[in-house]
């Protein structure tokens, strides 16, 4: 069963395996339902400790599952500015 | 490989060279200059009098030829916060210290006149510096470079410092020579001035350290090296975008100082980003991959130039685009780098200075947005008038004197670039560490966590505040974690094969632990007590953004974050 998320990756990150639409803004992503932040983040072409990814405003955390309608927003992790 | 340790005395103008007591064997950087000054200085003296003391020093690893291992430490008791200070800076003086032997430098009493510290190797002269009253930062450096020659490294104050502002830097050349570096936290320019000192030099020397096991180092840093090429962030994010990488996640976040912190995020955030800063600089031809020292590969500083290629400011930094761009509600990189650009060269920190005039813009003084109210305050700080001076204390005196309730502040020191409501980890630093409101003093901004979320996030800010000490003990530039942090073990060869002494895992963390109490006691003694501890009122009772974020983990909880190593 697939659910919908809406996925946008930070130009920052370059390209990897998704369509370059998603560099420019949240597109409709499906995804199987109960798919984790680990699983999305290795189908998509990146390493979950070198990203940051925002669900809803929020980060989360390498478990989440994801619901629904999220607004899923992956950036590059760092340390500092 | 032994270590020197160089005193000089302002008073009576000697200079005396010893090796490291054995106690120090295994202290860099902050470690060392913390040690130092809660052994040297006492705890009742005034920042500004000649009791306090500079220490300079090297890191551990500082010299080799490695990349971004050659950072500053700087210690003293801080004029802004009151307390026990470590600032840090890139540049080429700590290398230089390092290659002609010193790998500490204190600095004892007062001058009667503003002087020139030279060094070179172990002699010392102290020299007029009259006809440099009052040059701006950019202009001391040119002229020290017409005086001593350009195989130096130096460290200087610009106006601001002279005049004994709070928020005064201290300028630390670059690889080009330029002064463009800041040892900007805490207001050490101040002390610099109070001791009559305008700038320090040192006669660049060439070659690196070779270790004690040079073959066995070399191979240490060759696989350094590659871990640095492989990792995205060292090899690629910082070096196209710099610091500024950093508004995309902050903004996400709502962490995004804007307004005098009464938003976390912007619709015209993507005027100040990364891509924004690349874009610009790559199109005007500018430089966006410039090293602050020599060997760097992240090489995260960039040269701005305005669109006739004429160098506007070196280098344009997250925090600074941050206090001086949205949190003055200016989303414009060609007008802050011009307001980055004058306070650089006054001499000053970007971070307290943009708090402080966000707070009087949330004050009605002047408009958000208004950037040439910006630039009349700016020549006010220049021409060392009374509001001028007030901006020059910075943001938190800022706020008392105007009688605002809305201060971004932790122990008299501004607030750098998150919002602790939404990136609470953060807050947890900013609120118990030593330092004040320090970005240096251990980010956690995405350990695995939920930064919204409190759960987590002392123990978490506990780690981070011991690896920064690790970090600024190491001479090892903060960027370098994301690559390095998997793979201590071979900062612990590298080292064992420079020493030639076994280094372990519990030589660093015991450092960094014993780092943390002495700081916190020597604080305790200053008088800076439990209530130094704490955010102000306006994150933990203003909610912020349509999640309503406030910071609250509880006075309780922050008071144990050191309680597993506190006997």
């Amino acid at each position: 069963m697939e659910i919908e998320i809406h996925l946008k990756i930070n130009k920052m990150l370059g390209d990897v395996k998704v369509d370059k639409s998603y560099y420019d803004s949240f597109e409709m992503m499906k995804i199987v339902k109960g798919m984790s932040l680990l699983d999305l983040l290795t189908e998509i072409g990146f390493k979950y400790d070198e990203t940051i990814t925002i669900v809803n405003g929020k980060s989360v955390n390498i478990e989440y599952i994801f619901n629904n309608e999220d607004s899923v927003y992956v950036l590059p992790l760092l340390v500092g500015g | 490989m032994k270590r020197n340790l160089m005193r000089i005395n302002l008073e009576n103008k000697e200079t005396n060279i010893k090796e490291f007591d054995e106690k120090y064997n295994k202290l860099g950087g902050r470690a060392l200059t913390s040690a130092l000054i809660s052994e040297e200085v006492r705890t009742d003296i005034d920042p500004l009098s000649q009791d306090n003391k500079l220490i300079f020093a090297t890191g551990l690893l500082t010299g080799i030829n490695a990349s971004s291992v050659h950072r500053l430490s700087l210690g003293s008791i801080s004029p802004l916060t009151g307390g026990i200070k470590e600032s840090n800076s890139g540049g080429i003086f700590a290398l230089n210290m390092a290659l002609n032997g010193v790998n500490a430098l204190i600095v004892e009493n007062c001058l009667s006149n503003l002087s020139i510290i030279k060094i070179d190797g172990f002699n010392v002269e102290i020299l007029d510096a009259q006809n440099y009253k009052g040059l701006k930062t950019v202009e001391t450096g040119y002229k020290l470079k017409e005086q001593f020659g350009s195989n130096i490294s130096f460290v200087c104050v610009g106006p601001a410092g002279e005049n004994q502002l709070l928020t005064a830097s201290i300028v630390v050349s670059d690889a080009d020579g330029m002064a463009s570096r800041h040892l900007g936290r805490g207001g050490l320019g101040a002390v610099m001035g109070a001791k009559n000192i305008k700038a320090i030099v040192i006669i660049n020397r060439k070659g690196f350290l070779k270790g004690d096991k040079p073959e066995d180092l070399k191979s240490n840093v060759k696989e350094y090296l590659k871990i640095l090429a492989n990792t995205k962030q060292t090899s690629e994010i910082y070096t196209k975008y710099g610091t500024a990488a950093m508004v995309d996640t902050t903004n996400a976040l709502d962490g995004m100082p804007t307004m005098n912190f009464r938003y976390g995020s912007h619709e015209n955030a993507e005027e100040l980003n990364g891509i924004k800063l690349n874009s610009i600089i790559t199109d005007r031809g500018g430089d966006t991959s410039h090293a602050c020292m020599p060997g760097c590969t992240i090489r995260c500083s960039n040269i701005y130039t305005d669109s006739n290629k004429n160098e506007i400011v070196r280098s344009l930094e997250y925090e600074t685009i941050v206090l001086c761009g949205s949190n003055l509600g200016i989303f414009d990189l060609d007008k802050v780098a011009v307001i980055n650009s004058i306070i650089n060269n006054l001499g000053m920190d970007s971070i307290d200075v943009g708090g402080a005039i966000g707070i009087m813009m949330d004050m009605g003084i002047l408009d958000f947005g208004d950037y040439e109210g910006v630039i009349k305050l700016l020549e006010e700080i220049e021409n060392n008038t009374l509001v001028g001076r007030l901006i020059g204390s910075g943001t938190f005196r800022t706020g008392v004197v105007l009688g605002s309730k809305r201060i971004p502040a932790v122990k008299g020191q501004g607030l750098p670039g998150y919002d602790p409501r939404a990136v609470k980890g953060h807050g947890v630093t900013f609120s118990t560490s030593a330092m004040g409101a320090d970005h240096t003093a251990g980010m956690n901004i995405r350990e695995g966590l939920d930064s919204h979320s409190k759960e987590g996030q002392i123990e978490s800010s506990f780690k981070m505040q011991k690896l920064a000490i690790m970090y600024d003990s190491a001479g090892l530039c903060l960027f370098t974690h994301v690559a390095v942090r998997n793979n201590i073990d071979l900062i612990l060869e590298m080292l064992t094969n420079l020493y030639g002494i076994k280094w372990t895992l519990n030589d660093l963390t015991s450092m960094s632990e014993k780092t943390l109490l002495i700081e916190r006691n020597f604080n305790r003694k200053r008088g800076l007590g439990v209530y130094s501890d704490r955010l102000p009122r306006v994150f933990t009772e203003e909610y912020l953004g349509d999640e309503n974020l406030i910071f609250d983990i509880t006075p309780d909880n922050l008071d144990q974050i050191f309680s597993s190593i506190e006997d």
